[in-house]
């Protein structure tokens, strides 16, 4: 099933990787949809689609309503390739990697996952494992924004998972352990990050901007800082949407702390936007030591083109490596993508 | 010459040239025959003497042989007779511990039995001096009085709560439990433990390197994270060590807390099955598991997972240098920089000092702390340092007094809760915690999650009222309380009075306790 060493986007050698799994079929629950695997997902975690103007003008409608979803019998498709949408193509790569990953495991299956959102990947590759290699299993799910991490939880007891077995995770990942100045607000839109608020240049022109406003802003956010952790500033997540977010003091661990309990991990899943740049480099040894499969949404192409890089020179099998932004050509059929797409292998493991 | 007669009866007497040759060959024959017969009676005197040659060696031989096994015998009864002979000594030895131990049992039940005596005389005349039943009595006064000022002390605490902690203070004044009364049936029974270190066969010397100190479970401690050993030059000189088996006797103004310490790692290491996890809150530079590993290696040698907790980077690295020194890898184990709270909020901290062990958020994050350092900026006329401080570097810049002559700078750093640490573990073998009265935080929001983790837990505990509230809440959520020591104050034990700095607290949890009941 396995791509051998060094063959990059050898997309035909999984042709027949969703072979055995048959789509789900059954009825669903009023307000959920389902994917192939059958994870139930409340509508209200991807509500901002229909309601948000602009963001997906496919989905828009200003007639959203969560009751028009679910309640009735439905069959499912499994994913495609050929002529995917980004989303589509995204959603492809990360299910062959649940499902190579699920059936490599061996023992008990540990799958971590960056900027978890509201747990989509967690539970998708619980739900693959499920299917091909039933495991004991630990599921450990990265996320900072307090909303996501109740719909998390959600997301896990509506698919048969006990959260309080994994290990959800309310802090920020970074390259170091100090509290980083992130954007707390706007759960499900998953464009939180602090690459644009943290680093030096964002820290020192928040201190300019209130020291130039004067004696009281800079009262007023000293205030803020000592007292609540928090600037008291809001930043639009998403350029011409109504997306904020308030740039608060948080918590921060690194992929040291991370992998620190395990000997092995199966899959480690990021989609981080953009801080991967600054998450991975650092513990590229330790990576090596133990995790067997790591597939990483990038951002930016100068980000895809040095985590590539950095992976492929320090010896890692690059499975899949498409650009973000782009479309591709392959012999399973043409396709696009938003997010990049990074997969690769560890030779070791 | 039956031949030649033969012949000659044949031919008869008419052939007389003919026999003559025929006599004449015949005379060749028989003298080829006779050649033969000396020939052949040489070969066999020959082989015969070559016959006696080799018997004679096949005896030599043989005699060497029986020579050998003589030998061999012998050698082999000798050592027989020094086996017999070792063993009989050894027996006598074992003889000679036992009647001495028999006779140490013999006088040691004496000195109890003598003691037990002049206590239960003591108690009957001080019954008989006690004025039962007379209210009025000055005595009896004297004591109501003083309950009733602990009383009052407390609701003062209830209602002011205390300066530094603020709003989260421990809630006392609940009598639901006495505190001068066990809540768990063995609760401080020490003599539990009087032989938990029995099986330790330490030398009376250990070997140290240059720069090291060394304990009797044979743990390098590099001087420089020893605060009270200075830096003498027998240490640094390195050699040989007296070392001592950890012990409460006659301990007196010593360091009992260590024994409680590794009372609880032998006992964890004991119980441990299939992996030991140990969890050390406030780990400073490593102290606690360390030793709960060496214990562990002595006692029960599982696979380990050790996971240390410590805001302050310098003290982080003196753990990975601790780990090392003591044959540990740390890029086996789970060592977290960061302050361990109830939230996950960055807490203000603070960091240097490494090694003094005193550095908590308890003192500089509550929001009265926090209240404080707004007032001393503002004070300071530098509010426009301070922000830009906090917002490009996470510090306020302003030191803090941890104590020892010491200070720390107040930064923000990242908090780890209970919960985040056990989560990746099924089972935790002992938690340890010694983080500076932040136990009164961290602890209690996840006293569900230990109870379903955690199997046994060792909290130093820092100011009555925090250890009170914390043995309050284990034993009230039915936890076994093994050991329960106040800080700051002298215990009476079986075997003599003991000084406690840190308070003791040790609780079982009973879902996991089978082994130690069975046991006890």
């Amino acid at each position: 099933m396995e791509a051998p060493r060094n063959n990059i986007n050898d997309l035909e050698h999984f042709r027949n990787v969703f072979e055995g799994v048959k789509p789900w079929s059954g009825y669903v629950p009023p307000r959920f949809i389902v994917d192939f695997l059958g994870s139930l997902i409340d509508i209200e975690f991807n509500s901002m689609w229909f309601t948000e103007p602009g963001l997906n003008p496919a989905a828009y409608n200003p007639d959203f309503s969560p009751e028009k979803f679910g309640g009735e019998h439905q069959e499912t498709a499994l994913p495609h390739i050929a002529n995917a949408t980004a989303p589509e193509a995204e959603a492809w790569f990360e299910a062959v990697d649940w499902m190579v990953s699920a059936r490599e495991a061996r023992g008990r299956y540990i799958m971590i996952t960056l900027g978890a959102n509201y747990g989509t990947q967690a539970v998708g590759a619980y739900r693959a494992l499920q299917t091909v290699n039933p495991l004991p299993y630990k599921l450990v799910a990265v996320e900072p924004v307090p909303g996501n991490l109740e719909w998390i939880k959600r997301h896990m007891r509506n698919n048969g998972i006990d959260p309080d077995k994994q290990w959800i995770v309310p802090l920020a990942i970074s390259d170091k352990i100090d509290p980083v100045l992130f954007p707390i607000g706007a759960p499900g839109f998953g464009a939180n990050n602090c690459y644009s608020t943290n680093e030096h240049a964002a820290r020192a022109q928040y201190a300019r901007e209130f020291i130039t406003s004067g004696t009281a802003a800079t009262a007023e956010a000293l205030h803020n800082l000592l007292l609540n952790n928090t600037t008291g500033l809001q930043k639009t997540l998403l350029p011409g949407h109504n997306v904020k977010a308030e740039i608060k003091l948080v918590s921060s661990i690194t992929l040291h702390e991370l992998l620190g309990p395990f000997e092995i991990v199966d899959l480690l899943e990021s989609d981080i936007q953009q801080s991967e740049i600054l998450v991975f480099p650092p513990f590229i040894d330790l990576l090596r030591r133990k995790v067997r499969r790591i597939h990483i949404g990038t951002h930016g192409e100068d980000v895809h083109v040095a985590l590539h890089n950095l992976f492929a020179d320090s010896g890692w099998d690059v499975i899949f490596s498409y650009k973000p932004n782009a479309k591709h050509e392959s012999s399973l059929g043409n396709f696009e993508t938003n997010d990049g797409v990074l997969t690769v292998r560890n030779p070791d493991l | 010459m039956n031949v030649l007669r033969i012949a000659k009866r044949m031919l008869g007497n008419s052939d007389q040239a003919a026999q003559t040759a025929i006599e004449a060959r015949l005379n060749e024959i028989i003298a080829g025959v006779a050649n033969q017969t000396e020939l052949i009676n040489q070969r066999l005197t020959e082989t015969i003497h070559g016959l006696d040659n080799q018997s004679q060696l096949i005896n030599q031989r043989m005699s060497e042989n029986v020579q050998g096994l003589d030998n061999q015998s012998e050698a082999f009864t000798n050592s027989l007779d020094k086996l017999v002979q070792g063993i009989q000594n050894q027996s006598e030895r074992l003889s000679n511990k036992l009647d001495k131990l028999i006779e140490g049992q013999q006088a040691h039940l004496q000195l109890v039995g003598s003691k037990l005596d002049g206590l239960d005389d003591g108690i009957k005349s001080q019954s008989q001096a006690l004025p039962i039943g007379n209210p009025s009595h000055p005595l009896i006064e004297q004591h109501n009085e003083h309950d009733a000022g602990i009383a009052r002390t407390i609701r003062a605490i209830d209602a002011k709560g205390n300066p530094l902690i603020g709003p989260k203070e421990v809630t006392v004044g609940n009598d639901e439990f006495d505190d001068d009364m066990p809540s768990s049936p063995d609760e401080n029974r020490l003599e539990r433990f009087q032989y938990i270190f029995e099986s330790i066969l330490a030398p009376p010397e250990v070997e140290a390197p240059p720069g090291f100190l060394v304990d009797f479970m044979g743990i390098l401690l590099d001087s420089r994270f020893a605060t009270s050993s200075g830096h003498d030059a027998e240490i640094a000189a390195g050699g040989s060590r007296r070392v001592t088996i950890p012990t409460l006797r006659e301990n007196y103004n010593a360091d009992s807390e260590w024994w409680f310490e590794t009372v609880d790692w032998f006992v964890a290491a004991l119980e441990a099955r299939g992996q030991f996890v140990m969890v050390s809150l406030g780990a400073s530079y490593g102290a606690q598991p360390v030793g709960a590993y060496k214990a562990l290696q002595m006692v029960n040698p599982l696979p380990v997972k050790l996971v240390a907790v410590e805001a302050d980077p310098q003290s982080c690295n003196r753990i990975r240098q601790h780990f090392r020194d003591n044959g540990i890898n740390p890029e086996d184990h789970w060592i977290v920089q960061a302050a361990v709270s109830d939230t996950a909020e960055p807490v203000l901290f603070p960091i240097g000092a490494s090694g003094l062990g005193s550095n908590n958020c308890v003192s500089t994050n509550e929001p009265k702390a926090r209240d404080i350092w707004i007032e001393t900026i503002k004070r300071n006329g530098d509010a426009t340092s301070a922000l830009e401080n906090l917002i490009r570097y996470g510090s306020t810049g302003l030191m803090h007094n941890i104590g020892g002559g010491c200070s720390g700078e107040v930064k923000f750093v990242s908090a780890i809760t209970v919960a985040d640490l056990l989560s990746p573990f099924d089972k935790v073998d002992l938690l340890e915690c010694d983080i500076q009265q932040s136990e009164i935080v961290a602890l209690p929001p996840y006293l569900d999650l230990l109870r379903r983790k955690v199997k046994r837990i060792h909290i130093g505990t820092h100011g009555e009222d925090v250890h009170r509230s914390l043995h309050r809440m284990f034993a009230k959520a039915g936890w076994d309380v093994v050991f329960n020591y106040k800080p700051n104050a002298t215990h009476q034990s079986p075997w003599g009075r003991i000084r406690i700095n840190d308070g003791v607290l040790t609780v079982q949890n009973p879902d996991f306790s089978t082994v130690s009941r069975n046991r006890n």
